[in-house]
């Protein structure tokens, strides 16, 4: 069930981001053309134009990624689409994961998608980039050292763990404003501020200067435990939000 | 397994101090067409978002078809709310492809010729349909069910008599004739003829549960008569006009 409510998560961020994500590629592509030609030359294109609208977009973008995040947990399931998704035979928890994975990874589609339109906008010659030596070096230092890639994985981890751990808190200030009857937006703003507040003394707490110097120890002896330690700091209170959540969905749902 | 398809034992159900359900005990068998009559805030939604899983008990049990509201009665149910529950960006097609992927009960062929019927267009995007239309989208996917329980929370309200006849002639010709139909509403009249069961809910509280036939013979009058007798409004005295 999980997989099928994820198919129209997935189509409902698709049919929202592929015309942005598109607009800030394409517009990275006439970014390429205009501003680095008007640098060159003395043409003028409105290249200035240009690069204010790929701003835009990119900007545009990234606040429509937390919008979309809010908008599917509180709409989707606390709002009016709530009468659907609370209606179908699935478990609140499959509802919240769906809805969890498809936020996640729309956050990290603009985010690559802001780096790949950089790389798109500057205009590297491929052809010799692809003959640097560097290239090589890399390949072999991979082939010498395999375990690197463990390494570039875990940094993925990571980024997926707060990237996870921020969507979490979201629905929690949600759900939690989704407990009384009146002001619910502002509870929830209210919970969410609470909530970073917590989060940020705790890790205050945790990441002392004694921590830090363990981790670095650790760090010096196996860097992958380092990498795995932070990740699950950021996924133990993830998971304990998303507990919460789900809770409040399965006992105190009130779609008034 | 229980013989009847829904039963609640002491439901009570309030938002807040104020109670929308008091102590309601109900059974209602199945192969019904049953009335859940009420005038407004008698707690008729509420008792059917409940049977849903929209809300949750104060306290009290509730079942439906033996068990505890779930995954497992949800996929027996089939809703018609008193909202519109889609998201815009979708195709009438889009929400029968969901309910084809969600409800093993859902019949996708009936629901396009249902629409061709109700002159819907099941291609159209959601935004673009009236409010009319809207409800019809939602009246074929609660009907081109095949669930045991039908929950309609005020089919008729709102639209005119020729309408009301128009929805109450879908919901009869294509519903599971082995399932309960639970149709709430304060528009008796309209649905009496169609009624087997008729419940009178009253500031929470259950006043009545009988057959129609058992009211005609017993108190001499219609279910319609009946309920403006018992919920006819107190006009205030003494104002010395």
């Amino acid at each position: 069930m999980l997989l099928k409510l994820l198919k129209y998560d997935f189509r409902a961020m698709w049919k929202q981001f592929s015309l942005v994500w598109g607009a800030a590629l394409a517009l990275a592509l006439v970014n390429r053309f205009t501003v680095f030609r008007d640098a060159a030359s003395n043409v003028t294109s409105n290249s200035e134009l240009f690069m204010f609208a790929f701003m835009a977009v990119i900007m545009a973008m990234l606040v429509l990624a937390v919008i979309f995040v809010v908008n599917r947990f509180s709409k989707g399931l606390l709002g009016s689409e709530g009468y659907l998704m609370h209606t179908l035979p699935v478990r609140p928890w499959e509802l919240v994961a769906s809805k969890l994975i498809c936020g996640a990874v729309t956050w990290i589609g603009c985010g690559v998608v802001a780096v790949a339109s950089v790389f798109v906008m500057t205009p590297i010659n491929w052809a010799e980039l692809i003959q640097f030596p560097f290239w090589g070096e890399l390949f072999r230092g991979i082939v010498k050292h395999p375990d690197a890639i463990v390494l570039v994985l875990e940094f993925c981890l990571l980024i997926l763990s707060t990237t996870v751990q921020s969507i979490a808190m979201i629905y929690l200030a949600l759900a939690a404003g989704h407990l009384f009857s009146r002001h619910r937006r502002l509870i929830s703003v209210a919970a969410f501020i609470g909530l970073y507040i917590l989060i940020f003394n705790i890790y205050g707490r945790v990441f002392s200067v004694r921590f830090i110097q363990r981790l670095m120890n650790i760090a010096t002896v196996n860097v992958y435990g380092s990498l795995l330690t932070a990740s699950a700091i950021m996924l133990i209170p993830a998971a304990a939000f998303l507990v919460v959540v789900c809770w409040i969905l399965e006992h105190k749902l009130n779609l008034e | 397994m229980s013989d009847f398809l829904i039963e609640c034992r002491g439901l009570y159900k309030s938002y807040g101090l104020r109670p929308a359900l008091s102590g309601v005990d109900l059974e209602v068998g199945p192969g019904r067409i049953v009335g859940l009559l009420g005038p407004n805030g008698s707690g008729k939604t509420t008792l059917i978002k409940l049977l849903c899983g929209l809300l949750q008990p104060t306290r009290g049990e509730l079942a439906v078809d033996g068990s505890a509201i779930g995954p497992y009665t949800k996929s027996v149910i089939s809703y018609l709310p008193d909202r519109m529950y889609f998201a815009d960006w979708m195709k009438a097609v889009d929400l029968f492809d969901l309910f084809r992927d969600f409800y093993a009960d859902f019949e996708y062929e009936k629901a396009i010729a249902m629409c061709r019927s109700l002159g819907v267009e099941p291609g159209d995007r959601l935004k673009s349909m009236s409010k009319g239309t809207k409800e019809k989208v939602q009246l074929v996917l609660a009907m081109s069910r095949q669930a045991k329980l039908y929950l309609l929370d005020e089919p008729i309200a709102g639209v005119d008599p020729a309408a009301r006849d128009f929805i109450l002639r879908t919901i009869l010709t294509n519903y599971n004739e082995e399932g309960t139909v639970l149709i709430s509403t304060h528009l008796i009249s309209d649905v009496e003829k169609v009624l087997d069961e008729a419940i009178f809910l009253k500031e929470g509280k259950i006043m009545l549960h009988a057959t129609v036939d058992d009211i005609r013979e017993r108190e001499g009058k219609s279910v319609d008569a009946l309920f403006r007798e018992i919920f006819r409004a107190q006009p205030m005295e003494g104002g010395g006009f």
